[in-house]
């Protein structure tokens, strides 16, 4: 819930300071002004979204089944794979959808830490302002019917798979 | 004999694998803890006890701040008068494209705040809005009330939602118990739903509040910045409240950023980040608490 303008300031800090930089250097990964730094950015803002969807999905699984599960002998991996994560399927990909359509809603948090730069980092909301900045209203219109779109798309199948519609 | 070390190697191999497992789970969740926790404190890097004491020093904090104060209560306030009534609707009711609304709600949540941002603009600065506004001489976009519209955006959704939620797990049959007494359906719904919902429409008001500070990107293109603007743009009522020349905390963040003012930014950043603490824990410590009637059936 914290404004993920407030998560692009601490981006900027994180990658700034000691240990970042000098993956930077070592590794030659940038973050500031690449597409890394928009997975990282999506990553940051999402994360935590997606813990409580996820945990959402699990708690709805009763844990009697995975004790029993482990009673007849199968090991913790086998429970988990066989036993919960079929359990939960439909609640983890209505949130694997939902933080996916969050991911690509990403804004904010990226103009603080990764700037826009046409071509390269303008995902479609940053392609929407870039766009209504420089006074092309129509492209700008085009990129947010097409945000709609995903939004909506992504929210309607949600619903047709069951998934809890709240989101947090 | 053969058995028992059999048996032996079996629980050695479970326990080992259980170990692994557990390790590896409980790691993922060390990594999204440390992640988080050095995320916050890099930013100690980036600011300095100075610069937090010569941004409190500065006049146009204390009026952003009080800016912000004064106009996510104002969302809230209207998000509840609309939200409420239409949040009882939805979860009382059964009309057509009730499933299509939730839909559309639910994606507001997920629309990119540019998008809302200029889909608010195109209906403010076009006809037939734009008409009305000229016909009143007030201008909606560039002006205190664009904020609370911004803000309101993305209040009322989670306002709503979390209300529904609030109504859903009220069990109706009170409801219907109330109605048979004779009690009016208003009186039902002010004394019997209202009261039973309450720790979660509470809930729903803090969401909403903090949802409504927190909001930036629909602001920044609706409202843009005031505080470069001539004093003589701002109204007397604005100047009695003491928020001329003044803009919400992100967007005044933005600003400094934009500024290259890094310090007093990540100032400003770590408080917005603890105030939105606040009032997280204040949510989970009211939803915790539950309501008198939560159990269904």
């Amino acid at each position: 819930m914290v404004s993920p303008c407030a998560i692009g300031v601490f981006l900027l800090a994180f990658c700034k300071n000691h240990p970042m930089s000098n993956f930077t250097a070592v590794t030659g990964i940038k973050f500031d002004h690449a597409v890394a730094g928009v997975v990282l950015a999506q990553f940051t803002v999402t994360c935590t979204f997606c813990i409580l969807l996820v945990k959402a999905s699990f708690d709805t699984v009763n844990p009697r089944f995975e004790s029993v599960s482990r009673s007849l002998g199968a090991s913790v991996w086998r429970t988990f794979f066989k036993v919960s994560l079929p359990l939960a399927k439909n609640g983890l990909l209505a949130s694997l959808i939902i933080v996916w359509a969050r991911a690509a809603a990403e804004w904010e948090s990226l103009m603080i830490f990764v700037g826009g730069i046409q071509g390269k980092t303008d995902v479609l909301p940053f392609a929407v302002y870039l766009d209504w900045n420089s006074g092309k209203l129509g492209w700008a219109l085009t990129s947010s019917v097409f945000c709609i779109l995903i939004a909506i798309g992504s929210m309607y199948s949600v619903q047709k798979i069951g998934g809890k519609g709240y989101v947090w | 004999m053969y058995g028992e070390t059999h048996e032996g190697y079996m629980n050695l191999s479970l326990r080992t694998k259980s170990r692994v497992f557990n390790a590896l789970f409980y790691s993922a969740t060390a990594f999204i803890f440390v992640f988080f926790c050095w995320l916050f404190l890099s930013g100690c890097h980036l600011t300095s006890w100075e610069s937090i004491s010569e941004l409190l020093a500065r006049g146009w904090f204390w009026r952003s701040l009080k800016l912000t104060v004064i106009t996510s209560i104002i969302t809230t306030l209207i998000a509840l008068i609309i939200g409420l009534p239409a949040a009882y609707a939805m979860s009382r009711f059964d009309f057509r494209g009730k499933a299509a609304l939730e839909v559309f709600l639910s994606s507001i949540i997920i629309l990119p705040a540019a998008t809302i941002g200029i889909i608010l603009m195109v209906t403010f600065q076009y006809e037939p809005f734009l008409k009305l506004q000229d016909h009143f001489n007030f201008h909606v976009v560039h002006s205190i009330l664009s904020i609370i519209i911004a803000q309101l955006v993305l209040a009322l959704v989670f306002g709503i939602k979390s209300w529904k939620a609030a109504f859903d797990n009220v069990n109706f049959k009170y409801e219907y118990v109330a109605r048979s007494l004779g009690s009016s359906r208003i009186r039902t719904f002010f004394t019997i739903t209202l009261p039973a919902a309450k720790t979660g429409i509470i809930a729903g008001i803090i969401l909403a509040f903090t949802r409504a500070a927190a909001e930036f990107g629909v602001v920044l293109i609706m409202a843009s910045t005031f505080r470069f603007r001539d004093i003589s743009h701002f109204s007397g009522f604005t100047r009695f409240l003491g928020v001329q020349q003044a803009d919400i905390l992100p967007v005044a963040m933005w600003m400094e950023m934009e500024e290259g003012h890094t310090e007093q930014g990540v100032a400003i950043a770590f408080v917005m980040v603890a105030t939105t603490a606040i009032f997280i824990y204040l949510f989970n410590k009211i939803r915790n608490i539950g309501s008198v009637f939560d159990d269904k059936g």
